[in-house]
């Protein structure tokens, strides 16, 4: 049971081996994931904060230089301001030739004075009077009829509520759109428009428009990189598209929602519809609000990168970290579990392993001490095998010594003839169950008799006595023939009756009965002796047969000590009161061919 | 079984140690986005106008960029600016482009400045030129400053007679017969007209006016000056009726009255809408344009030769306009071997096929004669026979000072501020004056 209980406890433990192999991966595999992870975000926060703050940079700087390019234009236009006097204006409306001369002269003033570095931006250039009449470098345009209305009157509105600025329109408030003659990828763009006054009298002489080509922002802004795959966006107050990168970008219906609210003053970053990042920054020239777009997918690119390099190398650290653990735990559990495999063989008998010393000094000490105790257990069990052996040899060499066989089977047989011829029946039943006695007693040296001799033995013992103690003893012997042959050593028995009829029968004063039973019990063999006689302090005699020290019942601890040392700890004798009076000894043998 | 056990830690370390190399190794090899650096890929900047033969040059330089690998990027102005920005530009020193589109008239003023470089080295260099596959004289014209050639011609341009074939079926030959005509199909003169000018010309300037007047001016007898002496001839009797003709036509007002604002594309669209009868003397490259417009007139507008003068034994004598345009390399350029190869292609066989195809007409005889395009290009044949007796405007170095007098004077005309005499003796004296400076300056 106890070993049951063992085994059952055993196969809930854990293996030294599963635990060191859970701390080392544990150790090795939780950092890397912490630190892959945390290295992760961290990069991927850097990235998009370095990033927002170049896009806005970008942003920053590109509408700087728009701005400088505006003001350019603004400074060409100064001329016209001061002490530019713009007579050939005057008395246009004389004669066809006098406006062709003015408008020849105008053309030559524009083109070839004022803005002659700025030709391959500009798509024409008009200047047209209070009274309409129209300068322009335009042959297609030459009346004040041809003017869109609506368009001239709001950038006229928008002129004259900023007097001394150049105001900056879009495309489409161009106060005239020429007929494509040819075709030519050269669009249409901004134009610049600022009001011209006599700076003697203060009295206004007209409008100046500088329409400009799509190369005017183009050349500046193409070159502006936003990223790898992100666009820039000039729009004006009214949400009118200036210049735009890549307009596949701006089909995202949020994102042109997001662009028109966008203040007019505002200047910011935000993330649009999940899925990008936007700059803004507004003109105070022209109001024109600058925007960057760039998918965040690009941002998250180069972290995504990592975050494989840090994938593949954490998952290669992985496998090398189980491969490691997997070593590192053999190393250090190998020696214990050879160790604990060698301490179960050697319960089992084999009391011969030895243990080969490993590199850990702890378990070599282990394995030192188990080697010496396995030594000391084999020399203990050698010394008590040589003592037994002296004892019983030493016994043998008594009774050997103490009995001279012949002779005393002579002599019984010259009693028992004697007796016979004198008709003494008693003597002559006597004498043969003496022979008999010693017969047994004097062949013991042999190991090993069966039950059933070991019975004859005992009966003829208790005949023997049985004429000593005339009427105070009788016996009974009832023994099932299926346990005759069973192997017992000789001389068990006759110690127990002897204790039977010394401390029980002879000092009852009415005798009494010893009754010997022997039966089969399973898998052992229960052997049974009862005396009526006086009973015996049972649990003091149960104590005693565990007692080595012990004096008393020195037959019964020797009967003890012999089955044990035949058949091991499960078997012996016990004591018990008997059923009425006496005692009973109970022997236990196992039961065996 | 120490050894061993020895032997599993090692090799733990060695894994751990190949584990963190391999490591480094590969994050060296984890690509980063490099800084982006402009491509090594060769290119080269061409500078042209606004008109047909831009959109021709671009198809051209699709096939080139294909077979060359050299990327043609181009920089087009607008015709009003075009010359100023071209001189300006040039003479200025610009790197901004290598390749400069100029007409003919053009080539003296630049390469007397030295802002274009001379072609003869290339040419002659047989690593870089097959004289014989570019047949120099295959080109209609080849235009020379001082017998050194420094441009070739991409596009030929002369002037024709456009006529409404319903309304007038036998096109006019002489100027005479064409003002009688004009006056029928002149609504203030004939209400039954259906049109309302009889004739129309592009009158704009820069480029229209005086190239106009040219074929006029010339079929007449006179001129404006001599291009070897530089003698004035606008003042002269032929120059003067040549004006007075033209005179004529404003006062009668055959020709629309705001003359001066009609360019290439408006008179384009005074045929096509049905508003002019004929127009002459009108730009060739109007054919190809006009007959794949959608307008209802398209098949009944006809082409002829310009009119010219009948002498007293009836000869006709006729001197339509031509001159050519050109790319020339900017004497700035930085990489002008690619530009030549450029030019090469452009002005080749191949490359004015092509530019045939586009609606353009190369300057070679080959092309022009070349029976495939008898179909498609049916102007071909009519500008060959005109390029026979067409003149060029005197290649001087002052052609834009000339031109403005001349401009000035022919706008005078026009508004009918000044008669043709008053106004060309005016220009005839300033002209004097230009040339005489001239001179004085090459002394």
């Amino acid at each position: 049971m106890n070993r049951l209980l063992a085994r059952l406890s055993f196969s809930n433990s854990i293996s030294i081996r599963t635990i060191l192999l859970s701390i080392f991966l544990l150790l090795m595999i939780f950092p890397l994931v912490v630190i892959t992870f945390v290295t992760y975000k961290k990069e991927a926060q850097l990235s998009q904060k370095q990033m927002s703050q170049y896009l806005l940079q970008t942003v920053e700087q590109s509408h700087r230089a728009l701005d400088a390019n505006l003001s350019e234009i603004d400074r060409l236009t100064w001329a016209l301001v001061y002490e530019q006097s713009l007579q050939f204006i005057d008395g246009t409306q004389e004669s066809a030739y006098l406006l062709f001369d003015a408008n020849q002269k105008f053309k030559d003033l524009v083109y070839s004075k004022l803005f002659r570095g700025r030709l391959e931006h500009i798509r024409a250039i008009y200047f047209i009077t209070p009274d309409g009449n129209v300068l322009s470098t335009d042959n297609s345009f030459y009346s004040i009829s041809q003017v869109n209305e609506h368009n001239y009157k709001e950038v006229i509105q928008e002129v004259d509520r900023r007097p001394l600025k150049m105001s900056w329109f879009t495309e489409q408030q161009a106060i005239y759109r020429a007929e494509v003659g040819f075709q030519t990828p050269v669009r249409a763009s901004v134009t610049a428009a600022r009001r011209l006054i006599d700076s003697n009298t203060g009295q206004l002489r007209g409008y100046l428009f500088v329409q400009f080509n799509d190369l005017f922002l183009k050349e500046y802004l193409d070159k502006v990189q936003i990223g790898a795959t992100g666009s820039i966006l000039v729009s004006a107050n009214n949400g009118d598209v200036l210049y735009q990168q890549n307009p596949q970008l701006l089909h995202n219906d949020k994102v042109n929602e997001v662009i028109k609210s966008l203040s007019s003053e505002s200047q910011g970053l935000q993330v649009v519809d999940e899925n990008w990042l936007l700059a803004s920054d507004s003109s105070p020239i022209s109001g024109w609000k600058m925007t960057a777009l760039v998918p965040l997918d690009e941002l998250q690119g180069s972290s995504q990168t990592i975050l494989r390099y840090l994938l593949i190398i954490a998952i290669f650290g992985a496998v090398v970290s189980v491969i490691v653990s997997f070593l590192l735990a053999t190393a250090i559990s190998k020696p214990v579990i050879h160790l604990a495999r060698l301490m179960s063989f050697a319960s089992k008998n084999n009391l011969h392993v030895r243990d080969e010393l490993g590199s850990i000094r702890e378990i070599g000490m282990l394995q030192v001490n188990f080697n010496l105790l396995m030594e000391r257990v084999q020399q203990l069990i050698h010394e008590n095998e040589v003592q037994q052996k002296e004892k019983r040899e030493a016994l043998l060499q008594a009774l050997q010594m103490q009995i001279h066989p012949h002779f005393l089977y002579n002599t019984l047989d010259m009693i028992y003839w004697m007796s016979k011829k004198h008709k003494a029946d008693s003597i002559s039943k006597l004498v043969t169950a003496l022979g008999r006695f010693f017969r047994f007693t004097l062949s013991s040296g042999q190991e090993w008799t069966t039950l059933g001799k070991e019975i004859e033995h005992v009966e003829n013992y208790l005949q023997i006595q049985s004429f000593r103690y005339r009427d105070k003893l009788s016996y009974d012997i009832n023994v099932d023939p299926s346990v005759s042959a069973v192997p017992i050593m000789p001389l068990i028995l006759q110690p127990i009756i002897e204790n039977a009829i010394e401390h029980g029968i002879s000092k009852s004063p009415d005798g009494g009965i010893i009754t010997v039973s022997a039966h089969r019990a399973e898998d052992r063999v229960c052997i049974s002796v009862e005396n009526t006689g006086l009973p015996i302090n049972v649990e003091y005699a149960n104590r005693l047969m565990d007692d080595p020290s012990a004096t008393d019942h020195l037959g019964l601890r020797n009967v003890q000590q012999r089955i044990q040392m035949a058949f091991g700890a499960d078997y012996g004798i016990s004591l018990s009161p008997g059923r009425e009076q006496g005692t009973i000894v109970f022997v236990s043998i196992p039961y065996a061919h | 079984m120490g050894v061993k056990n020895n032997r599993l830690v090692f090799l733990s370390f060695v894994l751990l140690l190949i584990w963190a190399v391999s490591s480094l190794i590969l994050l060296e090899q984890m690509p980063l986005d490099p800084p982006q650096v402009a491509a090594g890929q060769k290119k080269i900047k061409v500078l042209i106008r606004t008109g047909t033969e831009s959109g021709a040059l671009r198809q051209i330089s699709t096939i080139f960029e294909k077979e060359t690998g050299i990327k043609v990027e181009f920089t087009e102005l607008g015709r009003d600016v075009y010359f100023t920005s071209v001189g300006t530009q040039l003479l200025a020193g610009t790197e901004a482009f290598d390749i400069v589109s100029v007409p003919n008239t053009s080539i003296a003023q630049f390469a007397s400045a030295r802002a274009i470089l001379p072609l003869d080295p290339f040419m002659q260099d047989t690593n870089l030129t097959d004289l014989d596959a570019l047949d120099l004289d295959d080109f209609l014209a080849v235009y020379r400053y001082q017998g050194i050639t420094y441009a070739l011609p991409t596009d030929i341009s002369t002037h024709f007679l456009y006529y409404r074939s319903d309304l007038i079926p036998q096109p006019p030959e002489t100027w005479d017969e064409l003002y009688k005509t004009a006056l029928r199909f002149t609504k203030s003169i004939n209400s039954d007209s259906p049109t309302v000018w009889g004739l129309t010309m592009p009158a704009v300037a820069p480029e229209e006016r005086t190239k106009i007047f040219a074929s006029l001016l010339w079929s007449h007898g006179g001129d404006v000056l001599t291009e070897k002496e530089g003698n004035v001839q606008f003042d002269s009797i032929a120059s003067i009726q040549a004006g007075e003709y033209l005179e004529k036509l404003i006062r009668q007002k055959i020709v629309p009255q705001d003359l001066l604002n009609w360019d290439f594309s408006r008179t384009r669209e005074g045929l096509l809408m049905g508003e002019a009868a004929m127009a002459a003397p009108y730009w060739n490259a109007a054919y190809p344009m006009i007959k794949n417009s959608n307008s209802p007139f398209k098949d009944a507008i006809r082409i002829a030769m310009v009119p010219g003068i009948k002498d007293a034994s009836g000869r006709i004598t006729r001197v339509p306009f031509q001159h050519g345009w050109t790319l020339a390399i900017n004497a700035s350029s930085n990489h002008p071997l690619e530009a030549w190869e450029f030019i090469k292609f452009a002005t080749g066989k191949r490359g004015g096929a092509v530019y045939a195809r586009n609606g353009g007409v190369p300057a070679r005889r080959s092309i022009l004669g070349d029976v495939s395009f008898r179909e498609t290009r049916p102007d071909f044949s009519l500008i060959l026979e005109t390029m026979g007796i067409a003149k060029n405007e005197p290649s001087v170095s002052y052609y834009p000072a000339m031109v403005d007098i001349e401009e000035k004077a022919l706008a005078k005309i026009v508004t009918m501020y000044e008669s043709a005499k008053d106004s060309f003796s005016e220009a005839a004296q300033e002209l004097r004056q230009l040339t005489g400076r001239m001179n004085r300056n090459s002394r």
